[in-house]
């Protein structure tokens, strides 16, 4: 009995409509059956036979669809969308998320925080651990940890393809190298590679579900950390599911003229493993704000089609839909980004501001997004 | 600099008396852990305890507060004596301090900080301890200049004077020391410290050759009143012509009658009336009514034994030990308690001539326990605060209902549905005195 009632509970999310419907057919079906007058059996016969069959039609459908919509999702369990969202909420423990990125992209990804039992983002080896906390505190953001891959900061050098050297938080206020790109980063003190990880950190990484890359700049927010020898270890030996979130645009100084494919490359380069998968933002963006872009040297980082390597289907894909693997990773399209308006102002001019529209990752989007795939993957 | 209190694993063994109250805001002299670092650093400290007492007793910008582009100082919320504290500040960046394997103290940079708050936040201190220890100096305080440190619930009782006489430093910065002409106030020794608008009525006796005494402005001492050092007496505290003897504590908007001996009164709470208080622990809001006494004593001079919630009955090895009443607990008149009792949050006793030794948080009677129902307890609460011109906060609230539904498990199986005459069904709470008592003894 404890079994029945547990189960039938499971439906209690959709009872209502449930409810509703069920009073719709049997309404529908009693007027079709008066309209038409069938004559199958005496009236009471009639009458008892089609509340008995009506009933135990209805019982099955509601004892078959407490199975099968409430069950909770693994690889197992074909599910069509509609059954996902139940499913996805009835699926237990929430993952353990570790998010490596830095940054506005980080905190972008923060609102992600609420959807985990845990998420512990590691913030790059050069920044101050206090300014996320700010930040967080700022936007109220919940159930987030943010801590640093070494004990201290370490300097990261970024070395361009004209041999310009440069410490890499300082290469996007540069307006003379923004035609370029980076070709080597590295830490300025060699020794620092050695750094012990914190144990935190290591912890964090071997117990996680998924490790996700980004968003946020490749050189200064993504790749720092692969600097240090035992994180790269850490995160290239964990089991977790390594998901990286392209940039939308490239970024002037940093990765001038790169593609998807390239992105994944140079994560591949400095980490020693290519993400199992990569979002990249399918949204084409209009005329006006790719002419402003393109003025800062800046161009959308699309999926294009000569970067086509190989073909994967994703588990839960409808229809066979076959995905892009670049360098081994799973590419795959998604709305990601929002256009939205940025008012900025110059140090020349600080108190005249203009108003340019600008992408940006969506924090409701890239969090939607991505919980689908760490539920589907 | 960041400055944070936290708790560390021994939280548990102080549980009944820190079941709504982090361990940093247990009195001990004049100050509370978290006041007395407070004091002696000149900077507000931050709270890092459980949970459920984050709400009202962490900052309200959670962990964002917790860093600034400045050091951070961590300091361990179990140890009652800081001298080690200006010599931490000094030490550079990333340095540790230990005693007896304990992590006391550290100033680290945010990024250090942010390997080891995590932990601290579980109030895992050995894993943060063993942490720093591989990326700070570690500094070893040894003999005499390891700190005294709370442990179980009695080492605020054996600590309380000689607190108080640590604190001589802190406080007599602070208070004044009395000079009066008033032959109505009699004085004895010299350490007497009176803060501004403490109103002294004779004839009463000031004896501080055992120690010092401190009286913050604000108290009211009543005629006929006897206070022996060392003592404490908080802001707007009222002594109702009551003798207060040596190693005594007593926290700020008391009133305070009747015998007091080597007691810690946390604040907020009444004792107006005869009866004797002695080698005690009052929490906020506790109520004791007119001639409830507690023994201290064994007949036997045997140490007085305590069972501590989640660990079972143990033997305190001390010869003189009272009764912990933990906050707003409110006894009836009349009631004997005996050495060692230990009444949970909120209980309410009244209508026996013992009360029972071990009585869990939210119990309701005398010869009949129940489970007292937290939303009359919040309505009480807040009609007693209001008397005291405290609000009822909504996180303290929600603090309460949090303590109220994880010490629910410890009222075992109070709870039973009665059957009402109408026919209805209710839920109730009720449970025998033995049935309690059983249950206390299946737990110890």
């Amino acid at each position: 009995m404890r079994t029945i009632s547990r189960r039938l509970a499971r439906i209690g999310y959709i009872i209502v409509p449930l409810a509703l419907s069920a009073v719709g057919i049997a309404t529908l079906l009693f007027g079709v059956v008066s309209l038409l007058a069938i004559q199958i059996a005496p009236l009471v016969w009639r009458d008892a036979l089609l509340t008995l069959g009506g009933f135990a039609a209805l019982s099955s459908g509601i004892w078959q669809l407490s199975g099968r919509v409430m069950q909770p999702i693994n690889q197992n369990t074909p599910s069509p969308d509609g059954e996902l969202v139940y499913g996805f909420l009835q699926s237990g423990k929430p993952p353990q998320v570790v998010v490596l990125s830095g940054g506005a992209g980080m905190l972008v990804l923060s609102s992600l925080g609420g959807h985990v039992s845990r998420m512990t983002c590691i913030v790059p080896v050069q920044d101050p651990v206090e300014y996320y906390y700010r930040a967080a505190g700022l936007f109220n953001f919940q159930n987030v940890y943010y801590v640093t891959p070494a004990p201290a900061p370490l300097e990261v050098v970024a070395t361009l393809d004209n041999g310009t050297v440069a410490d890499v938080r300082h290469l996007a206020l540069n307006q003379q190298i923004a035609e370029h790109h980076v070709a080597r980063l590295a830490l300025r003190d060699p020794a620092g590679a050695v750094t012990p990880l914190p144990r935190l950190v290591a912890e964090t990484i071997r117990d996680a579900d998924a490790i996700i890359l980004g968003p946020g700049s490749l050189f200064e927010s993504v790749i720092p950390n692969m600097l240090i020898d035992a994180f790269r270890e850490a995160v290239s030996t964990s089991a977790a599911r390594k998901l990286y979130i392209c940039n939308l645009m490239t970024e002037p100084g940093r990765t001038t003229g790169f593609s998807v494919a390239d992105h994944i490359r140079e994560i591949k380069r400095y980490a020693g493993f290519a993400p199992d998968y990569v979002l990249v933002n399918a949204q084409r963006i209009n005329s006006d704000v790719h002419r402003l872009y393109a003025a800062a040297h800046q161009s959308p980082v699309y999926l294009s089609p000569e970067e086509y390597e190989e073909t994967a289907v994703l588990p839960g894909d409808r229809d066979g839909q076959r995905r892009l693997v670049i360098e081994g990773s799973v590419v795959i399209e998604a709305d990601l980004a929002s256009s939205v308006i940025q008012y900025t102002a110059t140090l020349d001019n600080p108190d005249q501001s203009r108003a340019v529209h600008v992408l940006r990752h969506d924090a409701d989007k890239l969090t939607a997004t991505v919980l689908e795939l760490l539920r589907r993957t | 600099m960041t400055l944070i209190v936290f708790e560390d694993e021994h939280w548990r063994n102080l549980a009944v008396i820190t079941q709504a109250r982090p361990v940093f805001e247990l009195r001990c002299g004049g100050y509370t852990v978290r006041e007395r670092a407070a004091a002696m650093t000149g900077m507000a400290a931050l709270g890092m305890a459980r949970a459920h007492l984050m709400g009202y007793y962490g900052p309200p910008g959670g962990l964002a507060a917790m860093y600034s582009g400045e050091p951070t100082v961590l300091v361990n919320g179990r140890c009652l004596g800081l001298d080690w504290l200006p010599r931490l500040l000094a030490e550079p960046v990333n340095t540790v301090y230990l005693a007896d394997g304990d992590l006391i103290g550290a100033r680290l940079t945010p990024a250090l900080t942010s390997a080891v708050l995590y932990y601290l936040r579980d109030q895992q201190a050995a894993d943060a301890r063993d942490e720093l220890a591989r990326f700070a100096r570690v500094v070893e305080l040894c003999g005499a200049d390891a700190p005294a440190r709370i442990v179980y619930p009695w080492d605020l009782i054996g600590q309380s004077g000689e607190q108080i006489v640590r604190d001589l430093p802190l406080l007599s910065a602070r208070l004044p020391a009395y000079v009066s002409n008033d032959p109505s106030v009699v004085l004895r020794g010299t350490s007497i410290f009176v803060g501004p608008g403490a109103r002294l009525d004779g004839p009463l006796v000031l004896d501080a050759r055992d120690g010092p005494i401190f009286i913050e402005g604000g108290a009211h001492i009543e005629p006929f009143s006897f206070i022996q050092g060392p003592a404490y007496i908080g802001a707007g505290t009222l002594i109702a012509s009551a003798r207060i003897r040596g190693e005594t504590s007593i926290g700020p908007v008391c009133r305070i009658g009747g015998e007091v001996e080597a007691s810690i009164v946390q604040g907020y709470a009444n004792k107006h009336h005869d009866g004797f208080l002695g080698h005690s622990w009052l929490g906020e809001w506790v109520n004791i009514g007119a001639m409830t006494t507690n023994s201290d004593l064994k007949n036997n001079y045997g140490s007085v034994r305590m069972a501590l919630d989640g660990i079972g009955q143990l033997d305190s090895g001390v010869l003189k030990l009272g009764c912990f009443l933990a906050d707003h607990v409110k006894l009836g008149i009349g009631l004997h308690l005996n050495g060692g009792t230990v009444i949970g949050t909120a209980s309410n006793i009244f209508g026996v001539h013992s009360a029972p030794k071990t009585v869990p948080a939210f119990t309701w009677g005398g010869e009949v326990f129940r489970e007292y129902r937290i939303d009359t307890m919040i309505s009480v609460t807040r009609t007693v605060m209001g008397r005291r011109k405290r609000e009822l906060s909504p996180a303290y609230e929600a603090l309460l209902r949090a303590v109220f539904d994880m010490t629910r498990p410890s009222r075992g199986d109070m709870s039973v549905r009665l059957q009402m005459s109408d026919g209805r069904i209710r839920d109730d709470h009720l449970a025998t005195l033995g049935a309690e008592k059983d249950s206390s003894l299946r737990s110890a």
